[in-house]
Order: C-alpha cells, then structure tokens, then sequence
C-alpha cells in the first residue's frame, strides 16, 4: 500500500534558510584584487598629466619625477598650471627667445634659489616639459630654447609609456 | 501501527556554506580603495640634453676644441624623410640624391630603417669618437612633436631577435630651425 502524504503537513513547510551561492562572486572579486594590487604603485601619480592636451607615446621606461611644469597644449603655454601666453601668437615669430615665458620662469627660479638659501632644497633646473603630440616642432623648439636659457637647462619630454 | 521512518532520510548530508561574509566586506572595501588609487596610463619622460648653442659663446669654443674627433651624427627630420649625416658627410639616397631614409608610401616615417641604418652605424663606429653614444636631431618647424617622439625612441634603442640593443641614447635637440 502506497505512502498517502498527510494533507495538514502540506502546507507546514516552516522557515526555510536560503544561502546565497557566493562562490562566483568571490572568484570575480579575487582577480579583480590581484590586478588591482598588481597595477598599484606606491609613488602615486607625481605628474598630473593636463586635461587639455594628448601626450605623445613613448617606449621609454624612465619615471617621471617632481620638477617645475611647462605645459604647451594647442592654445595656451602654461607654467605650473598658470597661463602664460597664447600659443598662437609664437607663430609669427621668428626669435627663438619667448620673453614673457622667460620673465615666468626667472621668477619661479629666484623662489627657488631663495627656497635654496632657507631650507637648503637644491635647485637643479629642472623642468618637465608637456606638449601635445600635435604641436610643430618650431613652437617646441622655442620653448626649450627659452627654458635653457632662464636657469633650466634640464629639460624632460613628458609622453604617456607604451605598454609592451 | 505508525510506520518507521525511512533510514534514507535520516543520513541526508547537511549543505553547509561557508560564512563569507567578513570576506565580502573586506573586498568591497578594498576594490574601491584600489581602483581609486590604480594608474592605469604610465607616464615616462626622455630626459634631453641642452642645446649647445643656448649655452652662449663659451660653449661654442669648447665644442670647436673637441669636434675634431667628434662624429656630430645627426638626424633631421624633414616632411620627405629622415636625412643622416656627421661632421664629414651627409648621406643621401644613392637612387634620388633625397633624403638618406624618405617616407613610405603611405606617407608614413620609416623607423624601423632608420634603426637598422644607425645599428649598422653603430656597429662600425664602436668607440672611435668621444660622442659615440650622442646623436643631434633636428627637424623643419611644422614636424609634429609625436614623429620626434618616435624618431628618438628608434635612435635611442632596436629590437632585434628578441633583444635590445643600445644605439644612441644621449638625444640632443639642435637649436637651430632649418
């Protein structure tokens, strides 16, 4: 004779725990922290790369470091993020000499000296140059004309690094 | 009379799931702290020499004593090649008398020729001059700064048979406008 289920119990089935299956997740969540950790760098961002302008690639493995910011991007020279002069108006001339960038950079110099003297951080006349990968090379060259000759002859190209 | 439990029932193997709750916590804690402080674009910077002329007079006297065991190579980059040439020769394509390396087809820079052209180069001149490892770029006023980029970094090293060679990393950048 056949089991008949009991009609009451039917109903009766009570609280019943449901587990999450968390298995997948922890799995996707697991590579995503080895990447993370794998592509963390203790030194931080030191150079902030400006919003308007596209660096030029490089395959070079040099890091940057923290030294005085030129920016030339398609409109505006800048020096640590103040503008300086329109770089349209570099055009006409000929001289490769940039007077008002000059007259920029002489007074970031003179700080520094004076920063130099006070608290003995050495000024080595260093500069980091950004340009965008679109510039003529006559405007760079200009403004690393001018840099040498305002007391920063240690010039650095900034670019974005190829990977592989 | 009641009937006997089944004996199959009673030996049913019990799930039992891990507690990973402290370890969720601690990954939606960690995955955001690490993507907010993740590079994902590298920066890299070529360091350049000055420009010898911006330096003034004195320079130009030193560099007048000591250029005559000096190579001086030098690239210049024109809108129809690569032109080579040091303190004694400039090479030009033997065909057309134009540039030592001209563009593609396409219109595109030959890198890669002008690689293997300065490792030959290099090859020859080994240590004979005191600037074996310099080389001077220069360039007309409306090249783009990216085609400098990517002739200094084929002057600076080549990859050959899966290793890389040294060329000519001490990049200087002319003053001069041609």
């Amino acid at each position: 004779m056949a089991f008949i289920p009991s009609r009451r119990k039917k109903h009766a089935t009570g609280p019943v725990r449901v587990s999450l299956n968390l298995t997948s997740m922890m799995d996707m969540f697991t590579i995503i922290i080895v990447f993370l950790i794998k592509t963390y760098s203790t030194e931080g961002q030191l150079i902030h790369p400006s919003k308007n302008l596209t660096l030029p690639s490089s395959t070079v493995e040099t890091a940057p470091e923290v030294a005085l910011d030129v920016v030339v991007s398609q409109e505006w020279i800048m020096v640590n993020d103040r503008p300086v002069i329109r770089v349209a108006s570099l055009k006409e001339q000929r001289d490769l000499f940039i007077p008002e960038l000059n007259a920029t950079l002489l007074k970031y110099a003179t700080e520094a000296k004076r920063i130099e003297e006070k608290y003995g951080i050495k000024f080595t006349g260093k500069v980091t140059i950004q340009g965008d990968k679109k510039l003529p090379f006559g405007t760079l060259l200009k403004v690393m004309a001018t840099c040498g000759r305002s007391e920063y002859p240690n010039m650095r190209l900034v670019v974005y690094q190829k990977s592989g | 009379m009641a009937y006997k439990p089944s004996k199959r029932r009673m030996y049913e193997p019990e799930y039992v799931g891990l507690n990973l709750f402290p370890v969720m916590n601690l990954l939606v804690v960690l995955i955001p702290l690490l993507l907010s402080t993740a590079t994902f674009v590298k920066l890299g910077v070529i360091e350049l020499n000055l420009p010898k002329a911006a330096s003034g007079p004195l320079a130009q006297q030193t560099l007048g004593k000591e250029s005559q065991r000096s190579l001086d190579l030098t690239i210049t980059i024109t809108g129809r090649g690569f032109y080579l040439s040091s303190s004694r020769i400039i090479l030009r394509d033997p065909g057309s008398g134009g540039p030592t390396i001209p563009v593609l087809s396409n219109g595109a820079y030959n890198y890669l020729e002008l690689s293997t052209q300065l490792f030959e180069l290099k090859q020859k001149i080994s240590s004979t001059f005191f600037d074996s490892k310099r080389i001077i770029l220069q360039a007309t006023r409306d090249i783009e700064y990216q085609i400098l980029v990517d002739t200094i970094d084929a002057a600076r090293s080549i990859h050959m048979d899966g290793k890389q060679y040294e060329l000519f990393p001490d990049v200087v950048i002319s003053a001069g406008i041609i």
